[in-house]
C-alpha cells in the first residue's frame, strides 16, 4: 500500500515535468502561431536569376521590404541587419541569408537590386519580379506598400511601405519581426535565438 | 565724431545685416554612402539658430541632379516619404534633419557617395541668404535603442501590420 502510494507520486510527477517539457517542445515548435498564417515560400528573380526562400533550408533568413530610391529608411534597415551579421562569429554569420525584396519592379531591375544589396553585406541577395509575383509575396507576410505619385516631386512616385525585418527559421517558418531602426545588437540577439 | 558715427552706423548694419546665414550655425552635418547602383541619397544636418524664426526653403548640391526637401511620417509602421516646401528653423532654436525624418534629399547622384568623400550642400533661407556646408559621407548610425523585441509579437493588430511608435 505504501509502495503503491509512492509509486503513483512519481507517476504524477513524471507525468507533470513529462508535461511541461512537451509543452515547450510544441510551443517552440508552434511559434509561427504567434504570426498566423503569416510568411511562406516564394520565388522571385536576383541578378543570378530565380531565388526560392527554399533554397536556404538549413540557414536562418532575413527578410525586408522596400525599393531602392528610398534614401534612407531602407539602407538603415539593411546597414543595421548587416551590422548585426558583423556582430555574429563568422561561422554564424555565414548559416545567416539576407535578403532585400523590391517593392519597386518598375525602377529596380534584379541586376541594380544585387549591386545595391552586397554594398551592406557581401552574401546578400536582391530579389524583386513582376508586380504580381512580388505582390503575392508581399500578401504572405503582411507587407503593407502603395505607390503614391509625388506629383511636385522630381521623384515622380514613391513607394510608401512598411518597415520590418522578418526573421525566418531553419525550416523556413517566420518567427520574428523587428522594425527596421532597431538596434543591430538587438537584431544579433533575434538571429542567435533562431541559429541555436 | 565722424569716426564714431561712421562706427555706429557700422554696428548698426551689421544687426541689421544678421541674416539666417549669420544667425545659423550648421552642427554635424553628414551625407549618406550611396551604394552601386543606388541613384538618390539623403545629407542630415541639425540647424541652431541664434536669430529669428527662417526656414531653409531649398538646398542644392553639385553631386545631384536635384535636391528637395523631404521628411517621413510614420504611420503605423508604414515610412511615407513626402517632398514639403520649407524646414522651419524656430527663432532661437534648432531643427534636426536626421535618418527616419526630415533630410536634403540628393535625387540623380553624378557620382557615387564614398565614405571619406565630401558633399557640398548650399541652404537657402526664407530671407534670401544661402549657406554653404561640406557634409561628410557615412554610413548612418542606427536611431535609437528601442527595446521592443520582446513585445514585437504582442504589438501586431489584426491587419497583421506592427505598431510602431513614432518618434
Amino acid at each position: 500500500m505504501k509502495n503503491r502510494k509512492i509509486l503513483l507520486f512519481w507517476v504524477v510527477v513524471i507525468l507533470f515535468f513529462g508535461g511541461l517539457l512537451l509543452a515547450q517542445q510544441y510551443l517552440k515548435r508552434q511559434g509561427s502561431d504567434l504570426l498566423p498564417g503569416m510568411g511562406g515560400d516564394f520565388t522571385l528573380q536576383s541578378d543570378q536569376g530565380p531565388v526560392s526562400l527554399k533554397d536556404f533550408r538549413g540557414k536562418v533568413v532575413a527578410l525586408y521590404f522596400g525599393y531602392m530610391s528610398c534614401p534612407d529608411i531602407c539602407p538603415t534597415s539593411l546597414w543595421n541587419l548587416s551590422q548585426a551579421m558583423k556582430e555574429l562569429p563568422p561561422e554564424k554569420a555565414e548559416q545567416v541569408q539576407g535578403i532585400f525584396i523590391s517593392v519597386d519592379p518598375e525602377r529596380d531591375s534584379p541586376k541594380a537590386m544585387g549591386l545595391f544589396v552586397k554594398g551592406f553585406y557581401p552574401t546578400f541577395i536582391g530579389l524583386t519580379d513582376e508586380k504580381e509575383k512580388v505582390d503575392k509575396v508581399v500578401r504572405q507576410y503582411g507587407v503593407v506598400y502603395q505607390k503614391v505619385p509625388l506629383k511636385d516631386s522630381a521623384m515622380g512616385y514613391v513607394v510608401d511601405h512598411s518597415s520590418v525585418i522578418y526573421l525566418i527559421d531553419r525550416e523556413g517558418v517566420l518567427q520574428n519581426m523587428i522594425p527596421h531602426d532597431t538596434d543591430p545588437q538587438i537584431i544579433r540577439d533575434a538571429l542567435l535565438e533562431l541559429l541555436d | 565724431m565722424r569716426k564714431m558715427l561712421f562706427v555706429l552706423a557700422l554696428a548698426f548694419s551689421a544687426t541689421v545685416l544678421a541674416d539666417a546665414a549669420a544667425t545659423i550655425t550648421v552642427e554635424k552635418p553628414f551625407a549618406r554612402k550611396a551604394m552601386k547602383a543606388q541613384r538618390n541619397s539623403a545629407a542630415f544636418m541639425t540647424l541652431r539658430n541664434s536669430g529669428p524664426a527662417v526656414a531653409v526653403v531649398a538646398a542644392e548640391s553639385p553631386v545631384a541632379e536635384i535636391v528637395e526637401l523631404h521628411t517621413h511620417i510614420h504611420d503605423n509602421g508604414v515610412m511615407r516619404m513626402r517632398k514639403i516646401d520649407q524646414i522651419d528653423v524656430p527663432a532661437n532654436g534648432e531643427v534636426t534633419l536626421k535618418p527616419g525624418g526630415l533630410h536634403v534629399m540628393l535625387l540623380g547622384l553624378k557620382q557615387d557617395l564614398n565614405e571619406g568623400d565630401k558633399v557640398s550642400v548650399t541652404l537657402k533661407f526664407s530671407d534670401g541668404s544661402s549657406k554653404h556646408i561640406e557634409a561628410p559621407v557615412r554610413m548612418v548610425m542606427p536611431m535609437k535603442m528601442k527595446g521592443m523585441k520582446h513585445d514585437m509579437k504582442k504589438g501586431m493588430d489584426h491587419s497583421g501590420m506592427m505598431k510602431m511608435q513614432a518618434h
